[in-house]
């Protein structure tokens, strides 16, 4: 999997990119917006990341590009603007996501993957880890040939765990994902507990394996090893 | 008060004092006309007596010949004194009413005779005089009231027509407008002069409050691209193996407080915008909806904390606003009453004619409750809360001229919110 991460600020660049990097993806870096264009018309990406507010231009340019090529690459716009007009207007163009910064970069991960697979596998998908198996269109969950009912909420959560494997997952993101801004971190800790324990007994019940560590005071981790 | 109408009222006090000092005047002048009149008059009328007397010889058959306006009388001896003019007042034949006159005496010698003559002409009353002035001056004064009255309307609509255009279109002016003010034309200079002036202070004030616009949006996106920066080298760190407890727990704290800080940064962004009035959409927001949404969406912090919410609607209410801003509003509202409840407490939520009341259990507050919609106040200080949910309710309800009521009375808290 090939990603164009377009950013202006250098370090936030090289985290995005390393942090993508240690998924597995490939990963392309452009600093300006001409840049931008001139490597999307030349090369095929499966998913390009594009700040919105960009030397050269605003990234919502790069939509309009990408329609224009029709290609099936994936966009996500990211924006220190929280502004409504923008995320609208990202949206609207053709973006398929958008993000505001600061993010999590396990949220931004577990959003390429979503629309990766949405672009790919046109939603016939399955998301698996080990012997447990998520199909996140009808929200269901195999774990060794048998159904597990999980809640919306732990599902999610384990699509989220799913999708950041091997990554320590700090409770705020977890927050985050699951809730959005709702929540302050406080009260809401107490039932990432609830879900996860509620979770991790469901999937052990089933007989899979315990892949939650918990990382002492930070979050957890999803790991087979 | 118009302008107009005071400059008017003015205009009328200061001529009621120019007309009470004419009609002492016309009085005066009045007087004078009259006596200087009377006395010609009486000149006139001794010329002819004495014309009379000299060329017919019949009122010489009289020693002597009175009535009121004339009295001839023969006399022995011509005295020193040959005329004196004085006033007299004589009783009326006919109504028996006294009667002012001024008489004219002199003597003469007629044909060798002595003759004391007094011929005399009624005095106009004073009290006839002062009438009529009254009556003139009255007249005059309603009169002038009437055209001033008259031309004022005229001129209102003439003359202040551009005053009244500037005035509009200043009524309607929208700081955060791009177009700028302009004026028609106006041959007063006074208006144009004024229209100048607003022209040129709007477009300073809108070219100010585009820069702060700007640099609003340019300081958030400043402190949020380190802010990114700052969070995703942390979660990195945290990815990185082989780190002990204390070096974990140090991450957490930091990571944590980046967090708070970019929440702030958006808290504070947004209510600058609102305060600047930079949502302008409008949609038609049902309120007992988006109330419930807001609910079963905060569904499991409810049930976490094992609050009762009771709902009383007794409306369905609608009302037009910015559709983010209400999702704010009511959000804030109900997190507020959610996140400052006791665990076992309760939340009731009512909605009557234009009204809704959102009231709570909670623990007594250690701040003043006066203060609670200023910025960074909060209830309980310890709290970990920003301090900026009701500052932005207040923001919002400020906005649509909503007013917002805050309350707490035997433990509970109640906030009250009218729809216009």
């Amino acid at each position: 999997m090939k990603i164009l991460i377009i950013e202006d600020e250098r370090e936030l660049l090289n985290a995005i990119k390393e942090y993508l990097q240690s998924e597995g993806y490939l990963c392309e870096e452009a600093m300006d917006l001409p840049e931008g264009i001139h490597k999307i018309q030349r090369y095929k990406y499966d998913c390009v990341i594009a700040d919105i507010g960009l030397p050269g231009g605003s990234g919502l340019k790069l939509i309009a590009e990408l329609k224009a090529q029709q290609s099936d690459t994936g966009i996500i716009i990211i924006s220190a603007r929280n502004s409504l007009d923008d995320k609208i207007n990202g949206l609207d163009l053709g973006s398929d996501d958008y993000l505001t910064k600061p993010f999590h970069l396990s949220e931004l991960n577990a959003r390429i993957k979503s629309l990766l697979r949405r672009r790919k596998f046109r939603g016939n998908n399955e998301v698996a880890f080990k012997e447990i198996c998520l199909m996140p269109d009808t929200l269901r969950t195999i774990v060794k040939g048998s159904n597990v009912v999980l809640t919306k909420k732990e599902f999610d959560l384990l699509l989220y765990f799913i999708s950041n494997p091997n990554k320590v997952l700090t409770k705020e993101s977890i927050v985050e994902h699951l809730w959005g801004d709702y929540m302050d971190s406080t009260d809401s800790f107490d039932f990432i507990y609830t879900h996860v324990s509620n979770l991790r007994k469901k999937l052990i019940d089933n007989g899979s394996n315990d892949y939650v560590k918990t990382v002492y005071g930070v979050g957890y981790k999803f790991t087979a090893e | 008060m118009r302008l107009l109408t005071k400059t008017n009222l003015y205009f009328v006090a200061a001529s009621l004092v120019v007309f009470c000092i004419g009609g002492v005047f016309f009085y005066i002048l009045f007087q004078l006309i009259i006596d200087n009149d009377l006395t010609t008059k009486l000149q006139s009328r001794k010329a002819y007596v004495v014309k009379q007397i000299t060329e017919s010889d019949s009122l010489l058959l009289y020693q002597k010949f009175s009535s009121n306006t004339i009295n001839i009388e023969q006399i022995a001896a011509m005295p020193y004194e040959t005329e004196t003019v004085s006033d007299t007042v004589l009783r009326d034949d006919v109504e028996g009413k006294l009667i002012g006159y001024r008489q004219l005496s002199f003597y003469k010698n007629i044909n060798g005779r002595n003759y004391k003559i007094q011929v005399r002409r009624m005095l106009v009353e004073t009290q006839d005089l002062i009438q009529g002035v009254i009556i003139l001056e009255a007249f005059l004064f309603l009169a002038f009231v009437a055209i001033l009255a008259v031309l004022n309307n005229q001129l209102s609509r003439r003359i202040w027509k551009p005053f009244y255009l500037i005035l509009e279109t200043i009524n309607t002016y929208k700081i955060d407008h791009a177009e700028h003010l302009r004026f028609s034309k106006s041959s007063i200079t006074e208006f144009s002069e004024l229209s100048v002036a607003i022209e040129k202070m709007t477009t300073k004030i809108n070219k100010e409050f585009n820069n702060q616009k700007e640099f609003t949006e340019n300081a958030s996106h400043e402190i949020q691209t380190p802010l990114a920066i700052i969070k995703n080298k942390l979660e990195l760190l945290l990815q990185t193996s082989g780190l002990d407890k204390d070096q974990l727990s140090l991450i957490t704290a930091a990571s944590a407080a980046t967090n708070r800080l970019s929440k702030l940064n958006e808290a504070l962004i947004i209510l600058a915008k609102i305060e600047n009035q930079q949502f302008h959409a409008v949609g038609n927001i049902c309120v007992n909806e988006l109330i419930d949404n807001h609910l079963s969406n905060l569904d499991e912090l409810i049930k976490i904390k094992e609050i009762k919410v009771r709902k009383s609607y007794q409306e369905i209410i609608y009302t037009k606003m910015n559709p983010f801003l209400a999702e704010i509003l009511f959000e804030n509202l109900i997190v507020n009453a959610i996140k400052h409840n006791n665990s076992l407490g309760f939340i009731s939520i009512t909605l009557g004619p234009k009204l809704l009341i959102i009231s709570n259990s909670g623990n007594n507050p250690t701040n003043n409750t006066d203060k609670i919609f200023q910025r960074f106040v909060k209830g309980n200080q310890k709290s970990q809360s920003l301090g900026l949910g009701l500052p932005i309710v207040k923001a919002i309800c400020d906005t649509y001229l909503m007013p917002l009521g805050y309350r707490f009375e035997n433990g509970i808290y109640s906030i009250e919110l009218q729809f216009t």
